[in-house]
């Protein structure tokens, strides 16, 4: 029995996004970790020496030892970040990433200022180093896609400078790059966000898609245990029941013969059926199913959908039949398969109704709205349909198990436990051929035993020429054919 | 012209009491037939898990066949439900069953079944382990019984 319940399809599409949100923030994280890993150490290879040539002629050696210090600390929080990273705690790898990014950033900043020559802060360094260093800390930020993160930066990195524009006096020249820096840094900002939620769609389909192709593959899996399962039985009856006579041969009556051989017969035609069943199963599904839809008339449809009831389903003596349907109303459909969705309802609701309830049935012309998830239909507006209804007084369908109704080996719980024979894939191919021939199906019920189920099936309806009018208001006065049986 | 049938148990003084609970209609009735006709059982029938309940506390069989997907209760909550009276505690259950795979028959067998089949399965091995679980358990009964005999609980310390 499909498992699929319908409120989990959104969690589990969320859960696929997680995991591909997840994955590939691993991999950014990782790779952005390493990059500036190396920077780092090359920018602190680079200090040093430049301290180092300022130590040769007698000024500030202890300075080289501080920034290599803190340097080797960014260092270290970047490996931490990525032992993070390696740990699977993408939040607190991003967070160490992040603040070592803007330690190194502030860092240098600092060394343009106080360390470097004075004739260097004449093209305001400063400046540079930041419009550098923060597009790179925003694009981290981004690139590893937590929303907070980018703003939060952001906002570090406007105070900051601030900071170092207006509070160390320089040069007049960094007043002019102010605004130009702030603009810059939200600039990043917002493209990067804009980024992050297009990047988030494209994750939402991508998940969906994921989900759909693991549901396929899980439906495959189930059809073939079910076969499996549903096979098994039938099997044994039929094998059980030649063995039995190969071994009892000769204590046998030939009454007791006879009634083993035909019930061996009944269960061969029974493995027949589903075997029938699973095959047009497996037609529909794997191939484009090409019908030619010709115009039929509705009312010797369903009549000779009654005689095609099997008799073992239940029989319609005792039953209070009505059959409503305008005269001369055509529907477009391939004969058989119209046939087949018809007595497929119609002894539905002689199986799951008691004996001697009355059935309705009802044929009308209506403007239709196609379902939602109906991929065949694009254009969503109303359309004239023959609408074909089977109603029942019958057990009624619980509200909760509807969605899963029209699925393949679908029973509902209540039917596993009860007498009714049924290998649910008869409302299965119901949906699946009513879909092919460019029609819906769908069921209505309280799921108050006694109050029944109405099914609907519509298809398209055939437009003759020069026919009869066919507008509603004119066919629903049309004579009417009720018939008893 | 009667032949006697090719494998056939021996007809015991004392009948054994089969219980067979399946809700296919033409399965049960070819098990009852073979059985009772090839494995000289008395049969007793029924197609839900509520009748096989019944039948089992009305007769108390020797042993029974259950199948685990019935209406009423199902085959699992009908093993438990018998596992758990004390009367019928020690009937040897046998599951058979079209439910193949590891997962079930190991639900089946920790429900408290003492021999898993799957369907299909031929009538004279499903009568072959009806036979065995009878025995067993009669053997498994009388040892017990001889230690009681030898060791009565009243006079342990």
């Amino acid at each position: 029995m499909s498992a699929a319940q319908p409120s989990s399809q959104s969690e589990r599409i969320r859960a696929a996004i997680r995991e591909f949100d997840r994955q590939r923030r691993l991999s950014a994280n990782r790779f952005i970790v390493i990059a500036f890993l190396a920077l780092l150490g090359g920018l602190s290879a680079f200090f040093t020496l430049v301290l180092l040539q300022g130590a040769l002629h007698g000024n500030q050696i202890a300075a080289g030892w501080i920034v290599d210090g803190v340097f080797g600390f960014c260092i270290l929080l970047y490996c931490f970040s990525l032992w993070a990273n390696w740990a699977r705690r993408l939040s607190l790898a991003n967070i160490i990433a992040v603040a070592a990014t803007n330690l190194a950033v502030v860092l240098s900043a600092i060394l343009w200022i106080f360390v470097l020559s004075p004739a260097a802060q004449r093209a305001n360094p400063v400046t540079y180093g930041q419009l550098i260093s923060l597009n790179i800390t925003i694009l981290l930020a981004g690139a590893l896609s937590e929303w907070l993160l980018t703003i939060l930066t952001t906002l570090l990195m406007n105070a900051l400078a601030i900071f170092f524009i207006i509070a160390i006096p320089i040069q007049d020249a960094s007043h002019i790059f102010l605004p130009l820096v702030l603009v810059q840094q939200w600039g990043m900002a917002v493209i990067t966000l804009a980024v992050a939620a297009l990047y988030r769609r494209t994750l939402v389909e991508l998940g969906r898609a994921y989900i759909q192709a693991q549901e396929l593959e899980q439906l495959k899996d189930q059809f073939i245990t079910n076969v499996n399962h549903e096979l098994r039985t039938p099997v044994m009856t039929l094998q059980g029941y030649v063995e039995y006579m190969r071994l009892a041969l000769g204590q046998m009556t030939p009454e007791s013969m006879q009634e083993s051989l035909n019930r061996a017969s009944r269960t061969g035609y029974s493995l027949l059926t589903l075997l029938n069943s699973i095959l047009d199963v497996r037609r529909i599904d794997g191939e484009d199913h090409r019908i030619t839809p010709v115009p039929l008339l509705v009312y010797p449809l369903i009549q000779q959908a009654i005689d095609l009831i099997d008799p073992r389903d239940g029989v319609l003596d005792k039953r209070e039949l009505t059959i409503d349907v305008p005269l001369g109303l055509e529907l477009l459909g391939e004969p058989i398969r119209v046939q087949q969705i018809l007595t497929n309802l119609i002894s539905n609701a002689l199986k799951y109704s008691d004996a001697g309830t009355p059935i309705q049935i009802t044929a009308q012309r209506v403007l239709a709205m196609p379902p939602q998830k109906s991929s065949r239909h694009f254009a969503q507006r109303p359309q004239p349909m023959c609408e074909i209804l089977v109603r029942d007084a019958g057990f009624g369908i619980p509200p909760d198990q509807m969605p899963l109704l029209f699925n393949r080996f679908a029973r509902l719980p209540r039917d596993l436990a009860s007498r009714v024979i049924g290998n649910g894939l008869g409302l299965y191919l119901c949906r699946v051929l009513s879909e092919a021939m460019g029609g819906w199906i769908w069921a209505e019920s309280s799921g108050v035993p006694g109050e029944g189920t109405t099914f609907h099936v519509c298809f398209p309806l055939a437009e003759r020429a020069g026919g009869p009018t066919t507008s509603p208001r004119l066919l629903s006065q049309a004579p009417k054919r009720p018939v008893r049986i | 012209m009667t032949s006697e049938p090719k494998i056939s148990y021996p007809k015991t003084l004392y009948q054994y009491t089969v219980l067979l609970v399946e809700d296919n209609v033409e399965l049960l009735e070819l098990l009852k037939i073979s059985l009772s006709q090839l494995g000289h059982f008395q049969i007793l029938v029924a197609s839900d898990g509520v009748r096989g309940l019944e039948l089992m506390t009305m007769h108390r069989p020797d042993c029974a066949v259950i199948d685990l997907r019935i209406p009423g209760l199902d085959g699992y909550q009908l093993i438990r439900a018998l596992r758990g009276d004390p009367n019928l505690a020690e009937i040897p259950l046998i599951v058979l069953t079209a439910l193949v795979q590891e997962k079930d028959r190991f639900a089946g067998l920790a429900s408290g079944a003492d021999i898993y089949l799957t369907k299909p399965i031929m009538p004279q091995d499903l009568i072959a382990a009806i036979h065995r679980a009878i025995q067993r358990n009669e053997s498994d009964r009388l040892e017990q019984l001889r230690r009681l005999a030898q060791d009565p609980p009243g006079k342990r310390p």
